[in-house]
């Protein structure tokens, strides 16, 4: 499991089954490996944190077209999937 | 005028040529030149990351007339090897037609116009799948299909049109004009500034490419800084020279040059441990079981370098690797060769960077990451391309290592900075004088080929 100190602000970053555990000052908050909050009391993170504990993330920025998607089940990103070359 | 910006900021290259003058061996002469250019371009239109008119400009007006870097010589290693590199809606067949020679052509049939090869890989005949025309390895025309019917095709003037190759540190360079000026011009301090690190003498060990959603300019010029370190790459910051980055500027060349564990951590506000640098730069909490320890009273940056040397003793001998500068081991030092490489040196494996549009798109691109190594004996052969689409994580590509990591936070932000130039309701984006000046040398290169000087333009 990875634990990671926020060099500048010393928070704790630790990976947890798919969310990122961030501890600060006593409180605490789960948030998604793109930094959204997801539960808890703390409510904000470094999202570039996030990004590198809980790697795998590759979703687009949301625009509001998938994010319509998205709440519908499906994925923009899927959906316009390129087909390899080189 | 920006009342709250800093009143002075350090020399330029102040702080990373401090840390050459500690170095634990002579330091080469390249790495201790400085030079820096107040470059123009404060602003940069909106426009050139997100108009389909300046992306048609660029088509035509830079990607037909700059060299750029296709493929390395050793994944055409045998006679009729071929590769596929494709930009944008170019494609270009590059064929090892004989041991010593390589020759590249547009890669179109000259019948009804189907590309000529869909991949690369090895070949006796460049035959076209859908009617069959035939050409000869060199370019000139082999046969076709029912020539009685096509008495106004005159055989004689049925070669491939060529595209100029050359070759330089074991990259095989294209260019699609053929009134190209030589690839010297183009690489100019490069070859004397390499020349301890022979590029060509390393083999390939990771080809990894991934389709990005944003403009390729957005996606190149977040890697022609290190002063996103401290936002984009926070866990790295206790070792990486955030803010204390050295910016050169040489012709058509730019680079940067970035020191790791750094003595002097000004962005991060208080002196990290040694060992904390150590971790930080070499991401060992990653992977290692037993962490390795700087010992006490070493500087985290002699230890890198030390156990650098020690791994690369068996490869390229003794000798060479005790030769290798701290800074050459384990700094980051990185050109741009323009218009899209960069270009890693130093000792040992080194990663290199290419971005494209993808396919006809502007606001999609295909970043390309290989790492090149040191090996011994007989050359192994090149790796494979591992493809990633636009959702696959840089992390779906193990082979990568921490860096795949690396990318992911860079697409991140990346992919966001295209969103939001979408909907802004601002003419441009600013650039700071230094620490981006290399975007800024980017962005007048580019202009003096698309004849845009748009580039001067201000917000209101």
């Amino acid at each position: 499991m990875l634990v990671l100190m926020h060099p500048m602000t010393g928070d704790r970053y630790t990976a947890d089954g798919g969310l990122v555990k961030v501890e600060r000052n006593g409180k605490i908050g789960y948030f998604g490996p793109d930094g959204a909050h997801v539960r808890g009391e703390l409510l904000s993170a470094d999202p570039l944190m996030c990004v590198w504990v809980a790697p795998g993330y590759a979703k687009p920025a949301p625009t509001s077209d998938s994010l319509k998607l998205l709440s519908m089940g499906g994925n923009i990103a899927n959906s316009k999937e390129a087909p390899s070359h080189e | 005028m920006n009342d709250r910006a800093t009143p002075r900021g350090p020399a330029p290259g102040s702080y990373y040529q401090k840390e050459l003058a500690s170095d634990s061996r002579p330091v080469p002469p390249a790495l201790k030149v400085v030079s820096p250019v107040n470059m123009p371009f404060d602003e940069i239109p909106v426009a050139h990351y997100t108009s389909r008119e300046h992306y048609e400009r660029e088509v035509e007006l830079l990607w037909k007339k700059t060299w750029q870097w296709a493929c390395r010589e050793e994944q055409i290693p045998h006679v009729g090897d071929t590769h596929v590199y494709e930009i944008s809606r170019m494609s270009i067949l590059i064929v090892r037609t004989a041991t010593d020679t390589i020759k590249a052509y547009h890669n179109v049939c000259l019948h009804r116009g189907r590309r000529l090869r869909d991949y690369g890989g090895n070949t006796e005949e460049l035959r076209c799948s859908y009617h069959g025309f035939c050409w000869n390895l060199d370019g000139t025309f082999k046969s076709m299909p029912s020539p009685w019917d096509l008495p106004h095709i005159d055989c004689d003037r049925f070669d491939l049109p060529e595209v100029k190759v050359e070759t330089w540190g074991g990259f095989v360079f294209i260019n699609m004009n053929e009134n190209a000026a030589p690839l010297a011009e183009t690489l100019g301090v490069i070859p004397e500034h390499f020349e301890r690190w022979k590029l060509e003498d390393r083999c390939m060990i990771a080809n990894v490419s991934k389709v990005m959603r944003c403009n390729w300019k957005v996606a190149q010029e977040g890697f022609q800084d290190s002063w996103h370190v401290g936002a984009t790459h926070p866990q790295a910051t206790a070792s990486f020279g955030v803010i204390t980055g050295q910016y050169d500027i040489f012709g058509p060349v730019s680079r940067t040059l970035t020191a790791q564990m750094a003595e002097s951590l000004p962005f991060l506000g208080r002196r990290p441990s040694e060992q904390e640098k150590y971790d930080a730069m070499s991401m060992q909490y990653l992977t290692e079981a037993e962490p390795r320890q700087v010992p006490e009273g070493m500087r985290a940056r002699t230890f890198a370098a030390n156990e650098a040397r020690r791994m690369l003793a068996p490869v390229v001998g003794q000798e060479v690797a005790d030769s290798y500068s701290d800074a050459e081991l384990v700094d980051s030092i990185w050109y741009t060769v323009f218009p899209n490489m960069a270009l890693w040196g130093g000792a040992g494996a080194k990663m290199q960077y290419r971005w494209r549009p993808y396919e006809d798109r502007h606001d999609l691109c295909v970043m390309d990451i290989i790492v090149i190594a040191p090996f011994s004996g007989e050359r192994p052969a090149a790796v494979p391309n591992h493809f990633l689409r636009v959702d696959q994580p840089w992390t779906d590509a193990p082979e990568l290592g921490g860096l795949g990591r690396f990318e992911d936070q860079d697409a991140f932000n990346l992919e966001a900075v295209q969103v939001g130039l979408n909907a802004t309701v601002r003419k441009t984006v600013y650039l700071a004088k230094y620490q981006e000046s290399r975007i800024r040398h980017f962005h007048q290169m580019a202009s003096q080929l698309t004849g845009d000087t748009s580039a001067a333009v201000k917000d209101e």
